[in-house]
């Protein structure tokens, strides 16, 4: 197996968590693919030390976070004023706090691929200030001092924005999914 | 003790986003990328690789240039004195004339501009750039609106 045939492989191997991570900040199709693509270019450059790192995709997914921020940073920032703006408005909106719904109530009928594809779009949704915070917390595992330090606001912002992303978040998914998040309860 | 709110609201969105599979890349994702690596930008070669040449290299090419401004220059000159003793130089002077026409106009507009901020005094001034930097801030804001709503529209 050549080199490019190799990498190819690792490629097929690692493309869909790149593009997912990328995806899922950045919120557009096309600028995550070439995010992605500018990713597994920056890995063929190390492909040497990849091939059989364990930790690759760790690199990788680190890569596609630290090239997704930057993508944020120099071509939306002029918009953020206004996204802050937007968002707070709807926040305004939102009204009294929901309860959650008890376990029995929720919707057998709905399938875990169209919950998954729910969710996926709702996030995508999110004003900027919101999902890209909310992203890294949960799905980047990072805390909320790395957020702060990344995106260069304060902690209190940090936190007030995620909480802001997960109760818009959980107002969307009680309005498409019905009334619970789209998961199946923990054993309690 | 019953966990809070915030905490149950944390955890199930916890849950909900790591539930989440991995989104399928799009199909020209990998080739897309064999291609750049197997034919890089043309470009690159001018525009990245300028600081990687040999330093020897770039002296010669930055001297090349120094030397070609300086014959241009040169040869600018010699131009210029050979046209004002030839038929052609009336012709320039004519076209001179005319710029010479337009920054009067020029001149007098400025001038007329000046005795009426005299006669407004600074006050109007600094209302007119007041008004012009609040008429661009309205117009940026605009154009923001309607492309969030173009953007929401398309969502929809």
């Amino acid at each position: 197996m050549t080199d490019t045939q190799e990498f190819e492989a690792f490629m097929r191997n690692y493309q869909n968590m790149v593009f997912s991570t990328a995806l899922r900040l950045v919120a557009s199709a096309a600028e995550a693919e070439d995010i992605a693509q500018e990713v597994f270019l920056r890995a063929y450059e190390r492909f040497e030390e990849l091939r059989h790192s364990p930790t690759a995709g760790g690199w990788l997914r680190k890569v596609a976070t630290n090239l997704s921020l930057n993508h944020l940073a120099r071509y939306r920032s002029r918009w953020s004023f206004f996204s802050e703006l937007f968002a707070r408005t709807e926040d305004d909106q939102a009204g009294p706090e929901i309860e959650w719904a008890a376990p029995d109530t929720l919707d057998e009928d709905l399938s875990r691929a169209d919950r998954h594809e729910v969710l996926e779009r709702l996030l995508q949704q999110l004003p900027a200030a919101q999902r890209v915070p909310l992203v890294l917390y949960h799905l980047e595992n990072l805390s909320y001092d790395e957020i702060a330090s990344k995106l260069n606001v304060s902690m209190g912002k940090v936190k007030t924005d995620i909480h802001r992303g997960r109760l818009a978040l959980r107002r969307k998914l009680e309005g498409r999914l019905g009334s619970e998040l789209g998961v199946p309860q923990a054993n309690q | 003790m019953n966990p809070s709110p915030n905490n149950n609201l944390e955890r199930d969105i916890d849950r909900a986003l790591k539930s989440l599979p991995d989104l399928q890349a799009p199909t020209t994702l990998v080739p897309g990328v064999l291609a750049r690596i197997q034919s890089p930008a043309p470009s690159l070669a001018g525009r990245q690789f300028w600081q990687l040449w040999p330093a020897p290299v770039r002296l010669v090419i930055l001297t090349m240039l120094a030397g070609l401004f300086v014959a241009l220059c040169w040869a600018g000159r010699d131009l210029f004195s050979a046209i004002g003793n030839s038929p052609v130089a009336g012709q320039v002077t004519a076209w001179l004339s005319g710029l010479r026409v337009l920054l009067n106009t020029v001149g007098v507009l400025l001038q007329t501009c000046l005795l009426l901020v005299r006669s407004l005094g600074w006050g109007a001034l600094y209302g007119t750039f007041a008004a012009l930097a609040l008429g661009y801030a309205v117009c940026v804001m605009l154009g923001t609106v309607y492309v969030r709503l173009a953007f929401a529209r398309q969502r929809i």
